[in-house]
Parts: C-alpha cells; sequence; structure tokens
C-alpha cells in the first residue's frame, strides 16, 4: 500500500471517530432536551430567529464549493455560516433571551455553542485538507455533509 | 421471583422506581428520549464491526 493511501485511511478512519463522538455528543444534549421540555411545566416556547434558518444556505454553500475542490474558498465561506450564528445570539439577547431567561433557551445556547463548535473545527478540516501536496476532498466533504445534515437536525429539533 | 423483573429492565432500583411513576405521557417521552440516546451508539458499533470485518 502507498504511503497517499494509507494516509487517507488514517484520515478516514480519525473522520469515523471524530464524527462518532460528535454523534454522541449532540444525542446526548438532543436527549436531554427532549426529557426536559417534556417533563416540566415551566417550558416556553422559542421562536428562532429567521438568521439561523438563513444559516443552513451558506452552510450548504459550502459543500457546493468544496465539490468543486475549492478548499480554501470554503475555508473562507465557512466563518459566515459561524457569524450568523453569533448574529442570532445577539439577536435573542436584545430580545432579553440570555441563558438563564428559560430552560428553553438555556438549552438553545448549549446546542448552538455545540454546533458553532463543529463549524470552527470544519475550518480547520478545510486548511488540513487544503495544505495537503494533493488536495483530499473526501474527508472535508463527509465532515460538511455530515454537518448540514446536523444543523437542519437541530433546527428541526427545536421549531418542532 | 419478584426482584427478577427490575433485573430484566436492568435499570437500577431508584431509576426504575422514577421511570415507573410517571403518567404514561411523560413514560413515552421518556421512552423517545432513551431511543434517541441508544441508537447512535449502536449504530456507530455497528459500523466499526463492519469496518474492522471489512479491514482484516
Amino acid at each position: 500500500m502507498d504511503s497517499v493511501e494509507q494516509k487517507h485511511r488514517t484520515a478516514l478512519t480519525g473522520l469515523a471517530a471524530g464524527l462518532s463522538a460528535a454523534t454522541m455528543l449532540f444525542a446526548a444534549l438532543a436527549s436531554a432536551y427532549i426529557v426536559r421540555r417534556g417533563i416540566s411545566g415551566d417550558w416556553v416556547r422559542l421562536s428562532l430567529p429567521a438568521i439561523f434558518y438563513a444559516s443552513i444556505a451558506p452552510s450548504i454553500l459550502v459543500s457546493i464549493v468544496i465539490e468543486r475542490r475549492l478548499l480554501r474558498t470554503a475555508a473562507l465561506l465557512a466563518p459566515l455560516a459561524a457569524a450568523m450564528h453569533l448574529n442570532g445570539w445577539r439577536e435573542l439577547a436584545n430580545e432579553g433571551m440570555r441563558i438563564s431567561t428559560n430552560p428553553a433557551v438555556s438549552f438553545f445556547f448549549v446546542l448552538d455553542a455545540a454546533f458553532i463548535g463543529y463549524l470552527i473545527a470544519g475550518i480547520f478540516v478545510l486548511l488540513g485538507a487544503a495544505r495537503r501536496p494533493v488536495p483530499d476532498v473526501s474527508v472535508p466533504r463527509i465532515y460538511w455533509l455530515y454537518g448540514n445534515l446536523l444543523l437542519i437536525a437541530l433546527a428541526a429539533l427545536i421549531a418542532i | 421471583m419478584n426482584f427478577a423483573v427490575p433485573l430484566l429492565l436492568a435499570q437500577c432500583v431508584m431509576c426504575f422506581r422514577t421511570a415507573a411513576a410517571q403518567q404514561i405521557e411523560r413514560a413515552r417521552i421518556l421512552n423517545e428520549a432513551i431511543l434517541l440516546l441508544g441508537i447512535p451508539p449502536l449504530c456507530i458499533l455497528a459500523a466499526f464491526a463492519v469496518l474492522i470485518y471489512r479491514r482484516r
């Protein structure tokens, strides 16, 4: 087996381990979210600012740019999605929604902070793949597709 | 044997009592959350089993 292929396999194994860890983190938070929402009398439904749903667009755009093998361009686009989330936080704060306001808001901030962490890690995934002598698209492609699904699932969890 | 039931359900006494004391609606929510927490590790385990089998 040549070295490039071996490195590629190592990267895919690392990706699988990383995505497994991310899956467990979000599953644990989502599970706690469902229990807290269902088994309490003090749950106030949170309606998200539109910018959170809009942030799905740049996130999907990153995936499209990765398909065109423009990894550095994708790494420039990725912070846009993170910035939209932080902007949404500010909008919520302006409406008086802070992490201690009610359990729904607390859970939202923790879930969204975890997702922003995932986005920032995704920028390093892109830069790392772009630095290789032969740019490797498969790892960032899977990472960002998974991130898009994660974002849609989170939006659905909070909207439903 | 009476103690065989909680053993079969694989829960500690405290969790078993708390879960058993819930109303039907709350029990349903608890079950949904348990499934949500249980499915990912099973999928991850299955995926790694497949990976190990294919690379053996």
